[in-house]
């Protein structure tokens, strides 16, 4: 029962941060602007404003899993905090479990804060709400697991500076990881062994991509489906998520299992 | 250049240079420089007050007070505030530098212009292209660059298209640019279809050459295949005729595929979904397909004359557009049949090694499954009810009914041109129709008053005034000023049967 324990005090730790709350200022300032965006344009302002405020949720929850995420687990070590919990009969990973998920439930909340403010807004604006926004809501909040979960990776081992560069790299690089394989085909006719290698590095890296639904997601709004995606690719996509997560906190209590503390 | 002139132009140069020197900035420049060199030129030079290991402390009166003691206090912040200030006015003296060299930022577009007509001056349209197309990222890097977030690199693309549009509607390359960004978008977001169709519209209206526009439209229907309306807008590309009339058959046969194939489409649809829209979206199209065949050639007059006649004989569609398309079928029914009669006459003559002497013996073998009106003598009549022309000399057939409805165009369009010609001379019409066509010919030789399509289609490129599309001169009354047709040539006359086909006969 520890974990649920310091998964709450977790969130409300999260929730007093006044990071998070700028942050979602910005979201939804963001959602709100992206009308006046659409208005500029001459046709597809539905569109435009469906995809900015799409891309707005991502960014901002993004941010949230990084500047919050990397800092948890050094501020209970900083303030010494920590010591306290692991000397009650807590094992250090029901002290990694209940970090991640309080901070997974703050996202969540954060989410769907932000989710139900854009589709309020797209609804009084006239433009297609469809379930199909949903799909994209429930992947962005999965790809925001895989980054947290690097986020305690990072900030078991690390200094929070050092957390938040090295995740902010994985965040924007795991949208690019199609990238390696690019590169790998640039040695397939000189080094045929490089392509192998950056096909293996590409494979192991966490592609967020993969969670990325949002182009289609606009286009089945504006076509007024309920369906960007079939749904075993759904499935598919938030299962490798959760796995990869799941890989990351293990990765991480192993590192912090070592943590001289 | 003379030595004195050398003289003059440099001090010139160097009074030009002392004006600038004694600017109030640079006053104030100079003055904050020195102001900063003087601070740190004097923490050298003021003793530390510092205790062996701890803070700057300060001089106690035992000591002697003096204000260099009591500065020594401050020497390190002084040493800062002097270095800042330095190598802050070593920014801004790189930043003026900078703008000097490059100019400011806002104005880089008007630079970037200028460069590109100053290319322009000198080199050939290919490298002025290319130079412009630096400005655009590619589509594969707009892919990374917006972090996969390809549906808004799109957005980004088409708001940059519509700034660039409205800056100067027709200048310089805009095509070639909007093209290329219109390709990226596409790239970035292949199912943005109202995009794609405004961009095709954004283009055609730029580009005087459609099948450039038709190339693009291809690309976008090639990304979304199950679209209908993209084929569609290809085809609007060409329902309005060129200027240049040996286009304006491949133009209206271009409409009538594109348009066949949306039909064919539409009608798998409806069968699976019947809609009322897409019932009415058929008849439009079917309607302006007919028509736009009539102008397509042989190969389409029969494609026009079926939906012609399915309009024709909808008893929803709209009476006035009904009896249009009836008098139209009438027109493609005639052409169908001339058409089968000319190459039946080739036939014979690739047989015989002549002309046949008339059409009778040739009736039977086009008849096929299809009947032909024949008059009392057994030569075939048209759809107007006229025998069709036939000269056995030359072996050219005609349908009397189609040459008699252009006639009648014809006449309309040079009674006007009389019109303006009357116009110019107060009042007074031309003395013969050879006058009008010498005059029609000046009236339109300016590159800006060039003959409409209108005009054109009854007359011809060489606007012929004097011939009727009948073949014969025309019968032209010089003391009213007008040319006559003969009767046959009446329109309720020609177009009797169509209102047999209106009535269900």
């Amino acid at each position: 029962m520890i974990v649920p324990v310091i998964a709450l005090n977790t969130f409300r730790e999260a929730v007093r941060d006044r990071i998070l709350y700028v942050l979602l200022v910005f979201g939804v300032l963001m959602i709100m602007v992206s009308r006046a965006i659409g208005w500029v344009s001459f046709g597809g302002e539905n569109k435009i404003m469906t995809d900015l405020g799409l891309s707005a949720i991502w960014m901002f929850s993004g941010m949230v899993s990084i500047f919050i995420g990397t800092g948890l687990i050094h501020k209970e070590i900083d303030k010494r905090t920590i010591y306290s919990i692991l000397a009650k009969p807590a094992e250090r990973w029901q002290f990694l479990a209940g970090k991640y998920l309080g901070l997974a439930l703050t996202l969540l909340i954060a989410l769907l804060l932000l989710a139900a403010i854009f589709l309020a807004y797209l609804w009084f604006c006239g433009a297609p709400v469809t379930l199909a926004l949903g799909q994209a809501l429930l992947l962005n909040f999965v790809e925001m697991l895989v980054v947290t979960a690097v986020a305690i990776l990072f900030s078991s081992a690390s200094t929070p500076i050092m957390s938040a560069i090295f995740t902010t790299i994985v965040f924007f690089a795991g949208q690019l990881t199609k990238w390696v394989v690019d590169l790998g085909a640039i040695y397939k006719q000189t080094h045929p062994w490089m392509e192998k290698l950056l096909h293996l590095v590409y494979l192991f890296l966490p592609n967020l991509h993969n969670f990325n639904i949002r182009r289609e997601t606009v286009l089945a709004t504006q076509s007024r489906l309920h369906m960007a995606i079939p749904v075993d690719e759904l499935m598919a996509a938030t299962i490798y998520g959760l796995s990869y997560a799941l890989a990351l906190l293990l990765v991480a209590h192993l590192l912090f299992k070592r943590r001289n503390l | 250049m003379p030595k004195e002139a050398q003289e003059l132009a440099a001090k010139v140069v160097e009074a030009a240079y002392w004006a600038e020197v004694t600017n109030w900035q640079f006053r104030l420049y100079y003055i904050a420089f020195a102001v900063c060199s003087g601070l740190l030129l004097a923490s050298c030079f003021l003793p530390e007050r510092r205790a062996p290991s701890g803070p700057a402390i300060a001089p106690s009166r035992e000591e002697g007070w003096s204000w260099g003691a009591w500065l020594g206090r401050f020497r390190r912040q002084i040493a800062s505030a002097g270095l800042i200030g330095l190598l802050a006015l070593c920014c801004v003296s790189l930043q003026n530098n900078l703008d000097d060299r490059r100019g400011f930022i806002a104005d880089q577009d008007k630079r970037y212009e200028e460069a590109i007509r100053k290319l322009a001056a000198h080199k050939d349209k290919e490298e002025v292209l290319r130079a412009e197309y630096l400005y655009l990222p590619e589509g594969n890097s707009l892919a990374y660059i917006s972090l996969g977030n390809t549906s808004l690199a799109a957005d980004y693309l088409w708001l940059t298209s519509q700034q660039y549009v409205s800056s100067s509607f027709r200048r310089g390359h805009k095509f070639e640019l909007l093209l290329r960004i219109y390709e990226e978008m596409l790239e970035m977001d292949p199912h943005w279809t109202e995009a794609a169709i405004n961009a095709g519209k954004v283009l055609s209206a730029l580009e005087p050459d459609r099948y450039a526009v038709e190339r693009f439209y291809i690309k976008a229907i090639l990304k979304n295949p199950d679209n209908l309306d993209l084929p569609y807008e290809a085809g609007r590309l060409f329902v309005v005729p060129p200027l240049d009339l040996a286009l304006r058959k491949d133009y209206s046969r271009r409409a009538v595929e594109w348009f066949s194939e949306v039909l064919a489409r539409l009608q798998k649809l409806q069968e699976r979904r019947p809609s009322e829209r897409n019932s009415q979206k058929i008849k439009a199209i079917q309607d302006m397909t007919g028509r736009l065949a009539l102008e397509s050639g042989p190969g389409y007059y029969e494609v026009g004359r079926d939906m012609l006649w399915g309009r024709a004989k909808d008893k929803q569609f709209p009476p006035a557009m009904r009896s249009a398309a009836a008098r139209d079928f009438l027109c493609a029914d005639s052409l169908v049949l001339a058409t089968r009669l000319q190459e039946a006459v080739a036939r014979h003559k690739a047989a015989a090694g002549s002309f046949p002497a008339d059409l009778r013996p040739l009736v039977k073998e086009i008849k096929g499954g299809q009947r032909v009106p024949l008059d009392s003598n057994g030569m075939p009549l048209d759809a107007y009810g006229f025998p069709i022309r036939y000269d056995p000399a030359t072996g050219a057939v005609a349908s009397m009914g189609v040459q008699a409805r252009r006639a009648i165009v014809a006449a309309s369009v040079i009674n006007s041109l009389i019109g303006l010609y009357r116009d110019a001379h107060n009042g007074e019409p031309p003395k013969d129709l050879q006058e009008l066509h010498d005059f029609v010919v000046e009236f339109y030789s300016s590159p800006y008053n060039r003959a409409g399509p209108a005009v054109t289609d009854a007359l011809g490129m060489d606007l012929n005034t004097t011939i009727s599309p009948l073949g014969t001169p025309w019968d032209y009354d010089a003391h009213a000023g007008k040319v006559n047709l003969p009767d046959f040539c009446d329109p309720s006359m020609l177009f009797r049967n169509a209102g047999k086909i209106l009535e269900g006969d």
